[in-house]
């Protein structure tokens, strides 16, 4: 039999056709010359003639290729199965593009499961990310940002108290005449004053400010003008400017404000200016303002010295100034303090040492949420690393499936890197489309977080989907898309061709699929026990400082905080006889159990700090840091706290130095001695001890302080917190208990009253909500890790029928076959938990500053980290183990 | 019709006529349109391969052919091409056209032989 396609081929080669289009072209003419042939030999003729007369249907040389030339260069098209390497680039990318399109079409539920697996993960990085760039990463709404402070002083034989404090107005004007390192410095303290004349007394709060400030900040008023750049030191002004809020809320936006007069403490001040609305006061320093005035610096002051930290700084650096420097030169003035001492306030000579510390402005905002947000974002990371191994195993199988396919391509010409192309191709569509809806997913969810975020998190009103998180999300997908989508394809490179295609579309993999498919796994299984533990952690955490502050969830009380005018009351017994009158008069009202004041409540931060001892205990070598409480008589009763020993103050301790103790203040000072009857020395005083109550914190997630209580009229603050246990809604006394305050003083200024029970929920807010989104993200990952689990051990049971069925027919048990099948992704689970479980010890030191009452090794979590996920994989095995048993011997050997 | 615009399309036309004639009542493949061409003709028409497969290639990327590739068990596969709608209407139009042009000749040549 003559051979054509040599002939036509050649014939055929100046056209360059596609490998496809010229194998049917040869195909079909050889067939007609075939045809042609035997007819001709079937009429007489020759092999030799009758091969002549057909090739001669060809014609000349080029004829062919002359009458193909202008039908064949339009219709070239690259063939959709095969793909050798296109010398289109565009038109391989496009082919590629087609054929994912359709092979993603062919499988929809690989499809959807893939794109909104990917949804979920994608979106939730994106949201999360989001936050990090919001609340972290951009810029604080201030000219050059980079460059501003914040300085505080830090004493380390006072550490235990406060690790960082605020300034002594003193220091601060040294530095401000001797560091050059900084072009502005600006002191703050921020206050509530009373004002009045304008409706009901009303509690503003005030920032002093140095003249600096506002040009600091670049801040422009809005209307009138800024305070004169006077030194503090010399400042006797009786000026004051408004923020927007404040002019828009009292003085309802009156274009005449300036110069009008406003009375605050009963001193009136003159309206100069009013800040334009999107100045925003950096929270870190206090309390939101809402007028500003010019700070003040008298006496005392202007002494530097070991004390009185009263303020905020914040400074801006020289713009080619260093960090390094400006500390230096901070602290050889700090160094010059500590060595003089400061006799006024009782510390000698180098008695104690004096640093200065520079925050980043932006730092000292963000505060504490930092190390949760990267945390959180770093759980979101490990999801989608969790999806992306789902995903390539998915891909494996799938490819398995395909291997007839991949064989075909093969063998006509794909490289393995067009293969490969082909397949990233499939992943990038996917990754796409999940990163398109995972947008959609992104932007809901980010929706509720702003929404339900505690107001404690700061810049949270910066958190949006803003441009950078799409290319961060498109970045995320491409990434996404390149792992689950490239792994499998590594595989490509063994394909042969014969093998393949001899033992059909279902070829067995081998051992190295195996291996890859094992390995996705167990990464898969030690990524979520990562993260599993984090979370178990987070929650114990959670539930322990829920349980720690339970004591304080009591329902029907209130507290209010006043700040009672000092212009009014001007020493403590005048403070005293106000105090008690107030609780008189609101004891007598109906509904009301029990009123106590406090100078301040647990979990809103220290209050007055003071070393002290005991005069018949031997001092031990560092004086302990006390939080020093003001309270009357029925404040214990009214907030809660246990008594444990002794009793509270009466009034039979009218006029007497007395002062009850915290337990861990006997606990842990004390070694078991007696406290009653003890001396506690303090600011020149020796009260004798006469109770012990329970510990109560500073912060919800805090240390317990060593708290030391001394009755109300012994010593008092002009700010305390009259604390009002009701026998109904504590709400619908409260009016009744502003009556009652103001039927004392008129003048005074009462601030909303707050529920204790929403004092604690707040403190806590911030954690529960850090703990809620991981614990959703470790469910989510052990959830992608049981399908995962799940996908890998059906398919291998399928894979395996056969085997499994042998083994039946030679006399195994169902049970055996269980047996089997659990212990095949018993075994992947083990290894992925052990690994997972020796990463988490590492990893969960990082976490060491969100827990609380647990380490971060804490090995029962660990241990229930190993059992929860074993028998989740168990249950992932389960059932295709079950399907596995049910397999018919006789069925399984025919089946092939 | 203009006559000279109408000459040129038909010769140009015409072997696509025969082909899409021949489709027309059934699927046949390319050496069967060839030789009926041949039968037919007696002999007088004859397309090589050369000129029958690109001319099959062009009717069917027109849209008035579609090949499809027909396995029968113990023989290589063919490719079998049939007429589609649209080769049908172009069909219906050059056979009026060609009725009309022989009409005309005859009535010419009839009237001087009468």
């Amino acid at each position: 039999m003559p051979e054509w396609k040599p002939e036509i081929l050649r014939r055929l080669a100046p056209l360059k056709l596609s490998p496809t289009r010229e194998a049917e072209i040869t195909d079909e003419l050889a067939q007609h010359l075939e045809d042609r042939y035997r007819e001709l030999l079937a009429t007489g003729h020759s092999e030799d003639a009758a091969f002549r007369t057909a090739i001669d249907e060809l014609k000349g040389e080029d004829f062919l290729a002359r009458n193909l030339r202008p039908v064949e260069r339009d219709l070239y098209r690259e063939p959709i199965a095969a793909g050798k390497d296109s010398s289109n680039f565009f038109a391989g990318i496009l082919q590629d593009l087609r054929y994912a399109l359709r092979m993603l079409r062919k499988s929809p539920g690989f499809t959807a499961v893939a794109i909104l697996t990917l949804a979920l993960g994608i979106g939730a990085n994106t949201a999360i990310f989001s936050m990090v760039k919001g609340i972290l990463l951009s810029a604080l709404p201030y000219p050059q940002p980079q460059q501003l402070y914040s300085i505080n002083e830090v004493i380390p034989q006072w550490s235990g108290l406060a690790p960082i404090l605020p300034v002594n107005s003193g220091n601060f004007l040294l530095w401000k005449s001797r560091c050059n390192a900084f072009a502005e410095m600006a002191a703050i303290l921020v206050y509530p004053y009373n004002m009045t004349g304008v409706g009901l007394p009303r509690q503003v709060y005030v920032a002093q400010a140095s003249p600096e400030f506002f040009s600091l900040m670049g801040v422009q008023p809005r209307l009138g003008r800024l305070f004169p750049p006077l030194a503090e030191a010399h400042g006797q002004s009786s000026e004051i400017i408004l923020t927007e809020e404040l002019w828009e809320q009292v003085f309802h936006s009156d274009p005449e404000i300036l110069g009008k007069p406003v009375s605050l403490n009963g001193s009136s001040y003159t309206v100069v200016g009013v800040l334009p609305s999107n100045f925003r006061f950096p929270e870190v320093f206090g309390h939101a303002p809402e007028l500003f005035m010019p700070l003040e610096l008298r006496g005392f002051d202007l002494v530097p010295g070991i004390g009185n930290f009263n303020y905020a700084v914040i400074a801006r650096l020289k713009p080619r100034d260093s960090v390094r420097h400006a500390l230096a030169e901070l602290n050889v003035v700090e160094a010059e303090i500590a060595r003089k001492g400061d006799r006024l306030r009782g510390a000698a000579p180098g008695q104690f040492n004096l640093y200065a510390k520079l925050t980043p402005l932006r730092t000292m905002i963000v505060g504490p949420i930092q190390s949760a947000l990267w945390i959180l974002m770093a759980a979101a990371a490990f999801v989608l690393l969790i999806i992306c191994a789902n995903l390539a195993n998915l891909m494996l199988a799938r490819n398995a499936g395909r291997s007839h396919e991949i064989a075909v391509r093969a063998a006509l010409g794909a490289s393995p890197r067009r293969l490969a192309q082909q397949f990233l191709t499939e992943g990038v569509v996917l990754s796409a489309a999940g990163a398109v809806l995972g947008l959609f997913f992104a932007a809901f969810g980010l929706g509720l977080l702003v929404r339900n975020a505690p107001v404690d998190i700061p810049r949270m009103n910066n958190v949006r989907i803003d441009p950078s998180a799409l290319w961060f999300t498109l970045g995320v997908s491409i990434i996404a898309a390149l792992l689950f989508a490239l792994l499998p394809t590594l595989r490509l490179r063994r394909i042969a061709p014969v093998e393949a295609l001899r033992s059909g579309p279902t070829a067995t993999k081998g051992k190295q699929t195996a291996r890859l498919y094992a390995g996705l796994v167990v990464s898969e299984i030690a990524l979520c026990c990562v993260l599993l533990s984090g979370a178990l952690l987070l929650v114990q955490s959670l539930t322990r400082v829920l349980r720690a502050n339970r004591w304080m969830e009591a329902e029907h009380v209130l507290a209010i905080n006043l700040t009672v005018p000092a212009y009014q009351y001007k020493t403590m017994p005048e403070l005293y006889q106000f105090y008690s009158r107030v609780s008189e008069k609101v004891q007598e009202l109906p509904g009301v159990m029990s009123a106590g004041w406090v100078s301040k409540l647990p979990l809103l931060g220290t209050g007055w700090g003071d070393d002290f001892r005991f005069r018949e205990v031997t001092p031990l070598p560092i004086r302990p840091e006390g939080e020093f409480r003001f309270a009357s008589r029925g404040y214990l009763r009214t907030i809660g706290i246990p008594l444990i020993q002794g009793r509270w103050f009466s009034s039979e301790d009218h006029g007497q130095d007395v002062a009850v103790i915290s337990e861990n203040i006997a606990k842990k000072l004390l070694q078991g001695r007696n406290p009653i009857g003890l001396h506690l020395l303090w600011e020149n005083k020796a009260s004798r001890v006469i109770g012990v109550v329970g510990d109560v914190r500073t912060a919800a997630d805090g240390k317990t302080v060593f708290a030391v209580y001394a009755p109300i009229w012994s010593w008092n603050e002009s700010d305390e917190t009259l604390v009002v246990r009701t026998s109904m809604d504590p709400r619908a006394a409260a009016s009744a208990i502003r009556n009652a305050i103001w039927s004392v003083n008129s003048q005074i200024a009462i601030p909303r009253e707050e529920l204790l029970k929403t004092i604690v929920q707040q403190a806590i807010a911030p954690r529960q909500y850090e703990t809620f989104l991981g614990a959703l993200l470790a469910a989510f990952a052990v959830l992608l890790a049981a399908l995962g689990l799940y996908g890998v051990i059906s398919y291998s049971v399928k894979q395996s029928t056969h085997e499994i069925g042998i083994r039946m027919a030679l006399g195994a048990q169902r049970r055996d076959i269980l047996r089997l099948v659990l212990w095949h992704g018993g075994r992947l689970t083990l290894v992925g938990v052990g690994i997972g479980i020796l990463a988490a010890s590492l990893l969960t030191r990082l976490l060491s500053s969100l827990l609380f009452g647990v380490s971060a090794t804490d090995p029962l979590t660990f241990a229930s980290v190993v059992i929860l996920l074993v028998l989740v994989a168990l249950l992932a095995c389960y059932i295709p183990a079950r399907r596995a048993m049910k397999v018919d011997p006789m069925v399984a050997l025919r089946y092939e | 019709m203009d006559v000279t615009t109408s000459k040129v399309e038909w010769k140009k036309g015409s072997p696509e006529l025969l082909i899409l004639s021949l489709v027309e009542a059934r699927p046949r493949h390319g050496y069967e349109i060839s030789k009926l061409i041949e039968q037919r003709s007696g002999g007088t028409v004859r397309f090589h391969v050369a000129s029958l497969y690109p001319m099959l290639y062009r009717l069917e990327r027109r849209g008035w052919l579609q090949g499809r590739w027909v396995e029968k068990s113990g023989q290589r596969r063919r490719r079998y091409y049939r007429v589609t709608r649209q080769g049908r209407r172009v069909l219906a139009s050059q056979l009026r056209g060609w009725r009309e042009f022989v009409a005309g000749i005859n009535r010419i040549t009839e009237a001087e032989n009468a």
